[in-house]
């Protein structure tokens, strides 16, 4: 089980790719002109220790779904991923 | 539980969707129904809701709805939840799925075209939710006050995410947030996303004790790609 917490706040206003604690969060589908608002940031596991692909959590669904203007409350999200019955094809 | 339903005739689909509902324990009530359409109740929302198809010899499915029938399958307050969805081409498959806490219509049109109605809740008093999303029409999501939101996932899709081994995907919750972007809530009942690329459109897949329903787009507040949506245990729960 991966399990990633969210400790601190990061904004950005560009594309780019963000390190947190050694481990690249991707931020490729980030639009022009748009808040990405990262909740937190600290992945305490990870479902894999060698890189590559398998360690990058893309978080652009955060840039997808926020409004330009932030809203003001700050707020805190923490992500469970669980292993599934489904095989990798 | 799921069931694969009858698309022999409409009034064929209509009966085998209201008693699949009925064999889930949902204990479904018919208000109104025609060729055209069947409005109804069940107990996983006190909303009611009004499933259309139409051109029939396409099978194609639309979806809405409302407080309350006003009458010749009027709602009021009506909400549209899957819509536009494409008549060119033959919706097929028809699919029910449940599980203890999540249910879905599963609609497919050849190998390429799918789209899934599901109800579901969030928060520990199980507050209803219903949404749709598609690769084809547009969907939209609706929180337990009737109030367009927008579905997130904290994975979309573009990266595989796995075991070490290489094994087995990996789900992710369902995340709620409303259109000015405050987090509604951070997790689901019954639905998860499952941690598979967006463009791997699933439709219907079973799984041991799970079932993969479609991944696509949702048109609120802006458009997106969803994964696709993981119902766990809905192959073997029973009511």
């Amino acid at each position: 089980m991966a399990d990633v917490r969210i400790g601190n706040v990061v904004m950005a206003r560009s594309p780019g790719a963000l390190s947190i604690d050694g481990y690249q969060l991707v931020t490729s589908a980030f639009r022009e002109g748009e808040y990405l608002r990262i909740v937190g940031g600290k992945i305490v596991t990870s479902p894999c220790d060698g890189g590559g692909v398998g360690c990058i959590i893309h978080v652009a669904m955060a840039a997808d779904i926020l409004p330009a203007s932030l809203p003001s409350s700050p707020q805190s999200l923490s992500i469970v991923l669980e292993e599934t019955q489904i095989p990798v094809s | 539980m799921y069931f694969a339903l009858d698309v022999t005739s409409r009034q064929a689909l209509y009966d085998s969707l209201i008693d699949a509902m009925g064999q889930c324990g949902m204990n479904p009530q018919v208000l109104a129904r025609t060729d055209d359409y069947i409005v109804f109740t069940f107990n996983r929302s006190p909303k009611v809701f009004r499933l259309a198809v139409w051109p029939w010899d396409r099978l194609v499915p639309s979806f809405f709805f409302g407080d309350s029938h006003t009458g010749g399958g009027n709602l009021e307050n009506i909400r549209y939840v899957l819509w536009d969805v494409p008549t060119d081409v033959t919706w097929e498959s028809w699919y029910f799925i449940a599980n203890e806490d999540a249910c879905a219509i599963v609609v497919k049109a050849g190998a390429f075209r799918y789209a899934t109605i599901a109800w579901a809740s969030y928060g520990t008093d199980s507050k209803p939710l219903v949404f749709a999303i598609s690769n084809s029409g547009k969907t939209s999501a609706y929180d337990a006050n009737g109030q367009a939101i927008a579905l997130a996932a904290p994975y979309r899709g573009l990266y595989l995410i796995k075991t070490t081994d290489g094994g087995y995907y990996y789900s992710a919750p369902v995340i709620g947030t409303a259109s000015t972007g405050e987090l509604l809530f951070a997790s689901a009942n019954g639905i998860k996303w499952l941690c598979r690329d967006g463009s791997a459109i699933s439709g219907l897949e079973i799984y041991g004790n799970d079932i993969v329903g479609t991944a696509g787009n949702i048109y609120y507040p802006y458009s997106y790609t969803l994964p696709p949506l993981l119902f766990p245990n809905a192959a073997t729960w029973e009511p």
